[in-house]
């Protein structure tokens, strides 16, 4: 799974580097309802964790790709728990529904590199629109990314069929 | 942050060190003659994008800090003598906004040692299960 990933880190393995060319244009046809995206968040989260797997020793090798992969795996746990159920449960012991500010507090940390990106592209309306759905999807990844960790690693069970979601 | 997967902000302080690490990196390498200006123009933008962040979060944490002390009820009158000492634009006094901000230290000190606690524990692993060839 995540196929994409699997082969940029193995570029990396075999001594060439991948750059980010943000000119580069893509329209990628998105998922039209939450089962396709299901299917997507599904072998997003399973394929970055089976090239965790795979990978992990061979990333150790090069600098960059085992911090960023590394903060990443962190990241991603961290979240996941803080999202689903920190917050949730601070709201409910304290009764204060102001905890579930958390959920958009790093606004500017995810609108202004946002709004960076479009530069001369002119469609910073189509981003700010989608800022709201950002919010949504990262808090529903959390499942999925815990689930994957937990179908993974603990019981032994990884994602072997190619569901297509888009 | 990357795409599909969920974030609590450790990557972006990750991101935020590096592009404020930039300069002095490309400092080296202009001394070193490794330089240009194109490479210094996209050290610009990434400083640029970083210090644009910082300023939206203490702004976010203003609004919050505000958005807070009026819905504890505590200081309402306060916070509308300090808001029309802001719309009056009194230098010193508008200060006393900055008090209520809740974007302290703490928490990016406390994100910065979770940081560098990841990237150790990272060293360690490649300590233990030293890898063959090194980039």
């Amino acid at each position: 799974m995540a196929e994409d990933m699997d082969l940029t880190w193995t570029f990396y393995h075999h001594g060439y580097d991948v750059r980010f060319v943000p000119k580069a244009m893509c329209y990628p046809i998105e998922p039209h309802n939450f089962d396709f995206m299901r299917k997507q968040l599904r072998r997003w989260s399973h394929g970055f964790i089976q090239n965790v797997v795979l990978h992990w020793r061979a990333n150790l090798r090069i600098p960059y790709l085992r911090h960023l992969v590394s903060v990443a795996l962190w990241d991603a746990a961290i979240a996941s728990l803080v999202y689903l159920f920190i917050v949730p449960l601070l709201v409910v012991i304290y009764g204060q529904p102001l905890f579930l500010l958390a959920y958009v507090i790093d606004l500017p940390a995810v609108l202004i590199p946002a709004l960076f990106t479009p530069e001369g592209r002119k469609n910073y309306g189509r981003v700010l629109a989608s800022v709201p759905a950002f919010f949504i999807l990262r808090t529903v990844n959390g499942y999925f990314i815990l689930n994957a960790m937990w179908e993974e690693w603990v019981r032994r069970r990884p994602l072997k069929v190619y569901e297509k979601g888009h | 942050m990357n795409a599909g997967l969920p974030g609590v902000g450790i990557g972006g302080v990750f991101y935020l060190v590096l592009a404020l690490f930039m300069p002095f990196l490309e400092l080296y390498k202009t001394i070193k003659g490794e330089s240009s200006l194109k490479r210094w123009g996209i050290v610009v933008r990434q400083l640029v994008m970083a210090g644009s962040i910082l300023a939206g979060m203490w702004l976010m944490g203003l609004f919050l800090g505000v958005l807070l002390t009026i819905s504890g009820g505590m200081e309402t009158e306060k916070i509308s003598e300090l808001v029309q000492i802001a719309q009056i634009g009194q230098v010193g006094q508008v200060a006393e906004i900055a008090k209520l901000n809740i974007f302290h230290m703490a928490p990016v000190i406390m994100s910065l040692m979770t940081l560098l606690v990841i990237l150790i524990l990272t060293q360690v692993l490649v300590f233990l299960f030293r890898p063959s060839v090194t980039r």
